[in-house]
């Protein structure tokens, strides 16, 4: 597969390479060989791609390679994590239905359900959609003497990227039923879904082509039904930011655009956005883009002040959706500026006091205030 | 002459997943994962407490659609005792499995028939996941703002 915008084969075009088309029943015959799949196999388990990466080449010439022998390890190993995860999820569902909570279950084991198999993807936090007006109620039941597990569950996200056509009913509306074990837990409706995973990709930099694969993948379960108006968004902004992710995974990853409406399919990213989300995939593990202090430890020790002003540098992705701009021809370097001095303002504008606590623990629940 | 021995499949505490080829299996009590693959996990299949090795080699022989050995199911009733997924253990029963070990079998049997041989390996097991998503400037929760993934407190 030829990826356009891609200079050479660097390890981001070589993951491009191993996980296209990774999501389908019957992926593509693998376009790279031994050496270069062992060349990304960290980029892949780090990133949590690696299960994906092994599907692709299970079958192929490289089933039997030694970088194969690590990814069917991480494809066993998130298959008994997926196994392990849902008994946990029907006791989260069950908490907050007693307390009259109907949660809409996001992204980890929804956006599995678009693969073959659940255990292609990595499962992570549980994260749930609860209506503003029952957020205390959630609360209260998660941090409850009832709770078991040990997974954590997030509450937070991004509501302007859920609520889309019609606000919070509409939202709800267009939710599916799904099964899980002796249960049914609520997820979003497949146009939704697809936004969602859009908008959330690129709030996060696209630093995961993960995120991209799920993309791809929730695109071509696009029925004939799919109403693109909802899964689009009502504003220009998130036409055009959703178009562009779209753009994105047919091009870096070859996702197919049969159902796509044509007014969808014409539109095509500006190359800086394909070139970033490349720049993007060089560091795709999570661990290693968290910024291991903040910014008020940083303070206080002068020698350490540059590196962590160096470090919050906003990428051209994170600043344009950051100030709400559409990705376009329009210079980057202002935007990055632009958003960097915003968020030094809204720094700055804190009061002094209780800093340096971080609030969402990576082991446990999102912290209520 | 002795009662034949029945071997049972050991349910409890174990979270099982079957893929394609072979299935997955998780032992909560021990926190190990193993990994078997078809054959053994034929075996396992027909462990019900009420068929014996003969039985259970014909049983798979059909399954698989080529002859299975007495020999071969006494290879898998070995390394399902060893990992613990049998009610009882079947190495004292074996009448052949401390004279054949798997390697004299491969040798008798050659590489090519040896894929058929009953394996169970060990993999890494399940730990909780670390997928955590950073925060965003829209996602933190009241009261807090996004610096660089973390929600920080301002109040």
């Amino acid at each position: 597969m030829r990826i356009e915008g891609a200079r050479g084969k660097t390890e981001p075009t070589l993951l491009a390479v191993a996980l296209a088309g990774s999501w389908r029943e019957a992926p593509p015959e693998p376009e790279l060989t031994a050496d270069e799949l062992g060349q990304v196999i960290p980029l892949l388990t780090g990133s949590g791609a690696a299960a994906l990466a092994w599907w692709k080449i299970r079958g192929s010439h490289l089933q039997e390679s030694a970088p194969a022998r690590t990814l069917r390890q991480s494809y066993h190993t998130q298959t008994l994590q997926a196994a392990l995860q849902d008994w946990e999820i029907e006791h989260v569902f069950s908490l907050l239905r007693s307390a009259r909570v109907e949660p809409i279950l996001l992204k980890g084991w929804a956006a599995a359900c678009l693969y073959p198999e659940r255990g292609l993807r990595p499962p992570g936090d549980i994260d749930l959609c609860i209506r503003p007006e029952r957020h205390e109620a959630a609360k209260s039941a998660l941090w409850g003497r009832e709770r078991r597990g040990t997974t954590s569950v997030d509450l937070t996200h991004d509501d302007s990227a859920l609520s889309g056509v019609g606000g919070w009913e509409g939202l709800y509306a267009r939710t599916r039923l799904a099964a899980l074990g002796g249960t049914q837990v609520r997820v979003l409706g497949h146009e939704d879904q697809l936004r969602f995973l859009c908008l959330h990709l690129l709030r996060h930099s696209a630093y995961r082509p993960l995120w991209l694969c799920d993309v791809a993948a929730a695109l071509e379960a696009a029925r004939p039904d799919f109403d693109w108006c909802v899964a689009l968004g009502g504003s220009a902004r998130e036409r055009n930011w959703v178009t562009c992710v779209l753009d994105l995974a047919r091009r870096l990853l070859g996702a197919r655009f049969d159902q796509v409406p044509e007014e969808v399919s014409s539109r095509r990213a500006p190359e800086w956005l394909v070139e970033e989300v490349l720049t993007q995939w060089e560091r795709p593990c999570t661990a290693e883009r968290w910024p291991h202090e903040l910014m008020s430890v940083s303070l206080r020790r002068p020698s350490r002040v540059l590196t962590a002003l160096l470090k919050r540098w906003p990428d051209p992705i994170r600043a344009s959706v950051g100030l709400g701009l559409p990705f376009d021809g329009s210079p980057r370097l202002p935007r990055q500026l632009a958003f960097y001095l915003l968020q030094s303002a809204r720094f700055l504008n804190r009061p002094l006091r209780r800093r340096g606590v971080p609030v969402k623990n990576p082991a446990g629940l999102t912290s209520p205030h | 002459m002795s009662e034949p021995y029945l071997p049972t499949a050991r349910k409890s505490k174990l979270v099982v997943r079957e893929l394609a080829d072979e299935i997955l299996v998780y032992d909560a009590d021990g926190h190990r994962a193993h990994c078997l693959n078809r054959t053994a996990a034929l075996v396992w299949k027909h462990c019900d407490g009420r068929t014996p090795a003969s039985g259970i080699a014909e049983r798979v022989a059909e399954e698989l659609s080529f002859a299975v050995s007495e020999e071969v199911v006494w290879l898998a009733l070995d390394q399902l005792a060893e990992f613990d997924l049998l009610m009882s253990a079947a190495v004292a029963r074996s009448p052949v499995s401390n004279l054949i070990s798997r390697r004299k079998m491969i040798r008798r049997l050659g590489i090519a028939a040896a894929v058929s041989l009953p394996l169970i390996t060990s993999i890494v097991s399940p730990t909780p996941a670390q997928a955590q998503s950073p925060c965003t400037e829209t996602s933190c929760p009241p009261g807090t703002t996004c610096q660089a993934g973390i929600c920080e407190p301002d109040t």
